[in-house]
Order: C-alpha cells, then structure tokens, then sequence
C-alpha cells in the first residue's frame, strides 16, 4: 500500500492531492470554528507572536543604525519573510508533527496505512492550522512595510530569488519535521523531539550571523536552520552572491529528501501496529 | 467558603497533590535537559541582538551594558517561573468533560486544589531555572552584575513568591471563563506569549514608547516581572519600591475579588454530564 501510494505521490495522481488538501482544510476550519472564543484566541495567540517580532525589532532600532551588517530595512525584509515562512510551518506542518507521536502510540498509523493515499501526505499534511491563515496576511504587510524602506526596488530577479530559495526554506523545515516524526518509529514517544526540533527552529528567528561563530556554523551545518530564511533573506538582498550559496540550498535540500525517504521506508518497515 | 475553611483544617489532600503533581512530572527526565536547552536557545537568541546594541554605547534606555545578560537570564527565569502551560488546558478540559464535578461533589476547595497542582511541576521548573542561572554566573561571570546583595534575596524571593501568586490568579480566572465559552486554552497561550513584552521581561520597558508604558501601567503585569527584576538587577528608589509593592498587593486583592465573583457564578452554570 505504501509502495503504491509512493508512487501515487510522483505519478498523474498528484494531482488528485491538492483537492484532498483543501477538503481537509474545510474540514479542520469547521472543527477549529467550533469554539468561537478559542478560535479568536487562537488568532489571538498568532497576533501576539508576530507583535513580539516586531515590537522587538522596533525597540531595538532605536538604539542602534544596524545589526551586525544588518540595515533597519533589511531586517524588517527578514522579519517579513520569517512570519511568511513560519505561517506555512503553522498551516502545513505543526499540528501533525505535534500529533505524530499519538498517531504511532495509539495505533492510528493502522487506519492511515489502508487509506489509498500517500502515508507522508496523510501523517505531514492531514491537519490544516487553519487560523495561521491570517499570518500570512500580517506577513504581506509587513514585506509592503519592507520593500518600502529598501533603498532600491527589488529586481526581477531578485523577487525570484526570494521566492525560490523561501520556497526551498519553507520545505526543509517540512523535510526536518518529517525526519523528526519518523523517529518516532524507533521510540514510540516523540513530544520531546519535537519540542527539541522547535527549539532549535527558533534560532532561525534571527539572522545567523548575529550569532557567535560557533553556533553560526551548527547552523549551517548539522541543523541548517540558516537556510530557512536567514541564506535566503541574504541572497535575495545581495549580501552574499558566491555561487556556492546559491548552491548550498539545493544539497541541503537534497541531502534531507535522502535522508527522510530512509527514515520513512525503513520506520514504516518497522511498525508493527499497536491494534494488531 | 465552607471549602476553604475545611482546606485550611484539612490541607493534607492538598500536599498530596503538589507531591503527586511532582512526582508526575519528574518521570520524563528528558525534558529536564530540554528545558535547559530552551532557556540557552533565548538567552543566545537575545545576546545576539543585545551584544550588538551594546557594542556601540554603554546604556540603552535604562539599562547598562554590565545588566544586559542579568536582565536576559533573570528576565527568563521569572518567566518561565511564572508561566503554566499545561494545566491550564488540563483544567479546562475537566469543565468540558464534566470530570469537574468532583468540586462540586468532594469537599475540596478548588482553588486551592489548582494551586496545588501547579505547584508540583513548577518545583522542577524552578530547579532547573537555578542550574540555568548557575552556569550562566559560572561560564558568564565577568558579564553578570546584579545588585543582589544577601540582605535583599529575601525581599526579591518574596516578589517572586507575590508575582507567582498573581499570575496563577490570573490563570484562575481564564478558567472560570472557561465555564461560558467551554474552550479558553487559546487564551491562556495568548497570556503566557504576551507575558514576555507585557511584564518587560524580553524588552525593557524603558525601550517601549510613553504611549505604550502608559497604557501598561494600568495592569499588572509590570509588577509581575519588570518590578522583581528592576529589584534584582539596579537600585529601585525606597519610594518607587513601596508605591509598587502596594500596586503588587493591591491586584491581588482585586483579582481575588473579581475571582471569587466569577467562581460564584460559574459554579452555578456548570452542567455536569456523565452521571
């Protein structure tokens, strides 16, 4: 069944995928709309993490010109692309890796395995954090805020350059929450190690080479958290034009596609379903 | 009141739930190291940013170069001191499912039974954030100044102790709010994430625009975390220090008032279900 729905993921069925996509989401908006209150404080609680972002940026640009060799409209061009990138973390991915644990630990897997539909997609995509919607919206605002502080228009090709390297950002940190879940294969119980993934997402918040060498480099390196929005943000601002970060992305991406297509194969090869 | 009364008679159910709470707590290990990570993960995300403004002058609004890491590691602590996050929802949860009644049918008093229970985690929290600040003093102790002389560990323990008491208030009453729209957890997550600009524990309060200070004067949550940490890290003027140790007691009172109010009138509007 996995093998078929694998394949199902790469053949003309793909885009049968989409469609599922969006009846979850009318789903999961009626759910969450349930509880009028929660679901305002839930917007709420979204508001308040992009307000914190700000408002810290804010504040400390009263003091200071620059950050680093950050200018005030560069980091506000981050800060954009960060409520960006995150709020497809939040649509997409949160509340299924969040979830994940209790899938493998109460035998949900089971039902999932008989679905004729890729596993990846119903374990990474099925829930939909319908109110991270609005993040996006915030987001754009913030980038008009952005773009009209930037002393020179974007380029064409550098508005392309945001999208492609946010876009290959964006699908690392699904890649990394993927390989994270598939752990949970191994250890049944995975709360910790998601709460541990999440933590180290946060240091992608600020831009990498705020950071002390040593940490810079981890970041680079063992968790790339740079390349989510950091290496982009850079690239499309011109701050680095070395062919070798325009480059660097790809491998990263590469090298997490390899490794979370092995822990998934052999996770699933592993499970042996907690109803039978 | 009759619960009160009997809770204060008959605290031994009480003990037994912060010791089981504890108990509860202390069995994922794991999650000792990963608080400990997750305070370094702030502290370095902070320093990033403050180690540049303080690389060209020595004080930024009312803070020094020199309290710059005491403001962010103590600034941490007192937050992660103060936050619950999983028992709120838990409680909530017992109003939805009806587990609730057990106040209603048990001779507990429940807040007292809430504290209690959010008294058991918080002692690891509590532990671990005195590791935290003990290798930060240890492996930062050239950039770590505090005006914390012995004599006033007291008095800044007794902050904490108040700061603690009034953020659990607080709690107490998205609970109770709970009762009418069933599913407040979003609300207290919002409380816990607004904690952090709120109380000037993230951002010193003297960076924020007149505009802003002013409209967060008239809560508390300046004497939650600004005012133990001001205390901790510079000298606070004897008078600026009792206006608000008075302001400190003052929102106690007032949410205890406003709590026992709601906690009148939402016990009567609890429709248990389950039989």
């Amino acid at each position: 069944m996995t093998e078929n729905s694998s394949q199902d993921l790469q053949g003309k069925n793909f885009f049968r995928y989409p469609k599922i996509w969006l009846s979850l989401l009318r789903n999961c908006f009626l759910r969450q709309s349930e509880f009028k209150l929660d679901f305002v404080g839930r917007l709420l609680v979204e508001l308040v993490w992009i307000g914190t972002q700000i408002v810290f940026y804010k504040s400390t640009f009263q003091f200071v010109s620059h950050l680093g060799s950050w200018s005030e409209a560069d980091i506000w061009f981050f800060v954009a692309t960060l409520i960006l990138v995150d709020s497809l973390n939040m649509i997409f991915f949160h509340d299924n890796i969040n979830r994940f644990g209790q899938v493998i630990k109460l035998g949900l897997l089971d039902f999932y395995l008989l679905y004729p539909l890729s596993l990846r997609f119903l374990c990474l995509l099925r829930f939909v954090n319908v109110v991270s919607i609005v993040n996006i919206f915030c987001g754009i605002g913030v980038m008009i805020y952005a773009l009209n502080l930037l002393p020179t228009p974007l380029s064409v090709f550098q508005i392309l350059t945001w999208f492609l390297y946010t876009g290959l950002g964006a699908l690392m940190i699904g890649l990394l929450a993927s390989c994270i879940c598939a752990v949970a294969f191994w250890t049944t119980q995975s709360t910790n190690l998601v709460w541990f993934f999440y933590e180290l997402y946060r240091l992608a918040h600020r831009p990498e080479n705020l950071y002390a060498p040593w940490l810079r480099r981890i970041l680079l390196s063992a968790f790339p958290a740079a390349f989510f929005i950091s290496i982009p943000v850079q690239l499309t601002l011109k701050k680095l034009d070395t062919p070798f970060w325009f480059i660097a992305p790809f491998l990263v991406l590469g090298a997490l596609l390899l490794i979370s297509k092995i822990l998934w194969t052999n996770g699933v090869k592993r499970y042996e379903g907690a109803l039978s | 009141m009759a619960n009160l009364i009997h809770a204060i008679q008959n605290p031994s159910p009480y003990f037994k739930a912060i010791r089981n709470s504890f108990i509860a707590d202390i069995e994922y290990r794991s999650s000792y190291y990963l608080l400990i990570f997750a305070s370094f993960v702030t502290v370095f995300m902070e320093l990033a940013v403050f180690d540049h403004i303080f690389s060209k002058q020595e004080s930024a609004g009312d803070l020094h170069h020199s309290q710059a890491l005491s403001f962010i590691v103590l600034g941490l602590l007192l937050r992660n001191g103060v936050t619950l996050w999983s028992n709120i929802s838990d409680w909530i949860e017992q109003i939805r499912d009806g587990s609730f009644r057990k106040f209603l049918l048990q001779p507990l008093h429940m807040p007292s039974y809430f504290f209690a229970n959010a008294i058991g985690p918080k002692i690891t929290t509590w532990t671990l954030s005195l590791v935290t600040f003990a290798i930060c003093k240890i492996f930062f102790s050239s950039q770590f100044s505090m005006m914390l002389p012995l004599h006033k560990i007291p008095m800044f323990l007794m902050l904490v102790t108040f700061a603690y008491f009034l953020t659990w208030q607080l709690y107490l009453t998205v609970i109770y709010v709970a009762f009418w729209v069933e599913e407040a957890s979003a609300l207290s997550t919002a409380f816990n994430l607004g904690m952090g600009i709120f109380t000037g524990t993230l951002i010193p309060l003297s960076w924020f625009p007149p505009w802003f200070r002013e409209i967060i004067s008239y809560t508390p949550f300046p004497l939650i975390g600004s005012f133990p940490l001001q205390f901790a890290i510079s000298e606070i003027p004897t008078q600026l220090f009792y206006t608000q140790f008075l302001s400190l007691l003052s929102w106690i009172l007032l949410v205890l008032f406003i709590n026992a109010f709601l906690k009148q009138s939402a016990f009567k509007r609890f429709e248990a279900f389950g039989g």
